[in-house]
């Protein structure tokens, strides 16, 4: 057999066991998500905002926004990204280190955003977003990032 | 195998081959995603996410990979031994482009990974992606590396094809290094604990730092590896001499001499007494300037030494040097040029400031610490260079006078001391004019015309030398085109450096056909007079297609007609 064919072969070989963990790995993940962290944390927030905006539940979402009032915009106009007509891509976020100092606190977050775009293009886009957190009361509040429109785009 | 299907069944690889690789990729990241974070970190909407992955990567996988493995296949049993096809300008196009791209995509993709393993292997921010990127171009660089350097080069084109990759890739990794070699070591002085409150708090280990040490190690390795590996020995090629002489030495000279005039403007500052806050800003600015001449010096000292050591096994005068002697020329008359224009408007600020009500001390001390600057950087550049074509002219004769290269830096700078003279002109006579005819004239009118003074003075003794040199030229046939004939030489590859005699002599390029028969013995190498006898021939012949046939030590000149 020539040595190119054998590359060949060797490469197929490879690739079949990609595919084969790749297929046990996804099916054998396990259904449930990650339990709710608690309310009164930073991490806690994050994770219910986003929550929110995976079920589409953006009154919630934006119950957890405490901007500052010379950013804040009504509802309407913030949520009126996500509600246009559209296929949403689908994204997963995965919390990072937290940092508390008082009444504010920083949360580390990596998204990843699914698009397929083109047989070149690499579906997935990645963005590192740090959350700003102040706390109002007893319970914490986002104060930027302000908007997340592209989460959907 | 015709252009047209050529076209068609690399174009469809090459499309499969993308489809292929994206498939795989997102079924690498699905697995490096599951595998690193899941178990261990807080996601949200991980499960649909991979599934999401799982779906579009197995499509791609199967459809694209299917469809490269029976396109390459066909094409692979097209190309067998066929060294025809093997060297086709198509084939080997599409090869080398994917070889180009996947090793840029791979390399960036592996800075990011580095940069992960220096920022402290954080699984939270483990690159997935781009450590599937890595993977699935390294790869496919690798099998189409190997499909290449197999088959070998056995056309022009497929050689040229080859050196474009090899250069472009040798230029990339030598920009990465030498530029993040200077943002490093800027980056380290600007963090030295001598700055007192003036510097930067964030600790020096940043992602900043991280990503210079990236592109050094990885940039490094590629341009090594392109430029000690893959070009190695091949000396007979332009692209080289473009990459050395116009990227190399060029891009290394530049770098440095901004640098050493942005070092000497701080100097001469400093020398008059017009540093008046801290001097903290000045000496961390050698942060950058220090390297950056430290780094182009290293570009340009061992360029400049290859070129030497190539220049006696490559005979021919190529038209890269001669482009970079004009070049840094132009560069070092303009910088010259420009020192000098200041120069002068200092000494005639002088009588209208002292007509002045209120005299600012110091205004002079910026403009003449830049015209200092420009001249002490200037005027070895343009005296070295200009020295060099001065040679070139003297040994070259009519050729070299008649490159374009060389009528093209005597035109614009003919031309651009022309039309800056006529402008000075008219603003000059007008200002009179206007001062003699509003009964204004004084200071004012010196004031408005200053600044054409001091580019009327400068541009005139250029323009007279370069336009003499320009007359010169004309006077000895720089000017009279050659009579282009249809040459085609026949040559065995002993006799390869007779081809770039001939055209260096006619001005044009010549067809050549390699010999294949076995010839005893060395050719020897013909002396000027005898190529500048054989052009003389050749343009005399009464035929405009003439063969050259140089096999067994003689050369035979023949005019024939197709008919």
């Amino acid at each position: 057999m020539k040595s190119s064919s054998r590359l060949l072969l060797a490469f197929g070989a490879v690739i079949g066991a990609l595919v084969i963990v790749a297929i046990v790995l996804v099916l054998t993940m396990p259904t449930h998500e990650t339990p709710l962290l608690p309310e009164d944390t930073p991490e806690g927030i994050v994770q219910r905002y986003f929550l929110a905006l995976q079920a589409e539940d953006y009154v919630t979402a934006y119950s957890y926004l405490s901007p500052p009032p010379s950013e804040k915009y009504p509802y309407e106009e913030w949520s009126g990204p996500f509600t246009s007509p559209g296929e949403k891509p689908g994204f997963k976020v995965t919390l990072g280190k937290s940092a508390v100092k008082d009444s504010e606190a920083t949360v580390e977050v990596v998204v990843d955003i699914f698009r397929p775009s083109g047989p070149f293009d690499n579906p997935v886009r990645t963005n590192y977003v740090t959350f700003f957190l102040k706390k109002e009361g007893t319970s914490w509040k986002i104060t930027s990032p302000w908007d997340v429109w592209w989460l959907f785009y | 195998m015709s252009t047209a299907k050529r076209i068609y069944f690399y174009l469809v690889y090459f499309i499969a081959l993308g489809m292929f690789a994206v498939g795989v990729g997102i079924l690498l990241n699905v697995c490096f995603d599951i595998i690193t974070k899941h178990p261990a970190l807080a996601q949200i909407g991980a499960q649909t996410f991979a599934r999401e992955g799982l779906s579009l990567g197995l499509a791609m996988l199967v459809i694209g990979g299917v469809l490269w493995f029976l396109f390459w296949r066909a094409i692979q049993r097209n190309v067998s031994g066929d060294s025809a096809e093997i060297g086709s300008a198509i084939r080997k196009l599409f090869l080398n482009l994917i070889v180009a791209v996947s090793a840029l995509v791979g390399l960036f993709a592996a800075v990011d990974f580095f940069k992960w393993l220096m920022a402290g292997a954080s699984l939270n921010q483990f690159p997935s992606s781009g450590l599937a990127r890595l993977i699935v171009t390294g790869v496919i660089w690798y099998y189409h590396w190997r499909v290449t350097e197999k088959e070998g080069q056995p056309s022009p084109e497929a050689k040229t094809l080859r050196r474009w990759y090899v250069y472009l890739l040798s230029g990339w990794g030598l920009v990465s290094l030498s530029v993040n070699l200077v943002g490093l070591v800027n980056t380290a002085v600007l963090h030295l604990p001598v700055w007192g409150e003036a510097i930067v708090s964030a600790g020096f280990w940043n992602s900043s730092v991280q990503s210079s040490l990236s592109w050094i190690l990885l940039g490094g390795a590629v341009w090594a590896f392109h430029w000690f590996r893959m070009a190695r020995g091949d000396f007979d090629s332009t692209l080289r001499q473009v990459y050395l002489y116009l990227l190399a030495i060029l891009g290394g000279s530049i770098a440095g001499l901004v640098a050493l005039t942005v070092f000497f403007y701080g100097v001469f500052i400093w020398a008059f007494g017009g540093v008046t806050g801290s001097i903290t800003p000045y000496l961390q600015s050698l942060g950058w300037i220090v390297p950056t001449i430290l780094v182009a010096t290293a570009v340009w000292f061992y360029h400049q030494r290859v070129t030497q050591e190539e220049a006696t096994q490559v005979r021919e005068l190529l038209s890269a040097r001669r482009v970079h002697s004009y070049l840094m020329s132009f560069l070092g008359l303009g910088a010259l040029i420009a020192g000098l224009i200041i120069l002068l408007g200092i000494l005639l600020e002088l009588p209208i400031r002292a007509t002045s009500l209120v005299v600012t001390s110091g205004w002079w001390r910026n403009q003449l610490s830049l015209c200092l600057a420009l001249l002490v950087v200037a005027t070895p550049i343009w005296l070295y260079y200009w020295n060099r074509v001065l040679q070139m002219v003297a040994t070259g004769g009519v050729a070299e006078r008649r490159a374009r290269s060389r009528r093209i830096f005597l035109y614009v700078v003919v031309g651009a001391a022309i039309v800056t003279l006529a402008a000075d002109l008219i603003n000059i006579v007008y200002q009179l004019l206007n001062g003699v005819l509003q009964g204004t004239f004084g200071a004012d009118v010196l004031r408005h015309s200053k600044w054409s003074l001091q580019t009327l003075i400068v541009a005139i003794p250029v323009l007279i030398y370069h336009w003499q040199i320009m007359r010169q030229d004309q006077r000895l046939g720089a000017e009279v085109e050659a009579v282009r004939k249809t040459v085609t030489v026949l040559v065995s590859d002993k006799a390869a450096g007779l081809v770039s005699q001939i055209e260096e002599k006619l001005g044009y390029k010549v067809r050549t056909l390699h010999y294949l028969g076995e010839i005893p013995g060395d050719f020897p190498v013909p002396s000027d007079e005898e190529v500048s006898r054989l052009a003389g021939e050749i343009q005399a012949t009464p035929s405009t297609k003439v063969m050259l046939v140089a096999v067994g030590g003689r050369i035979m000149v023949l005019p024939y007609q197709e008919k």
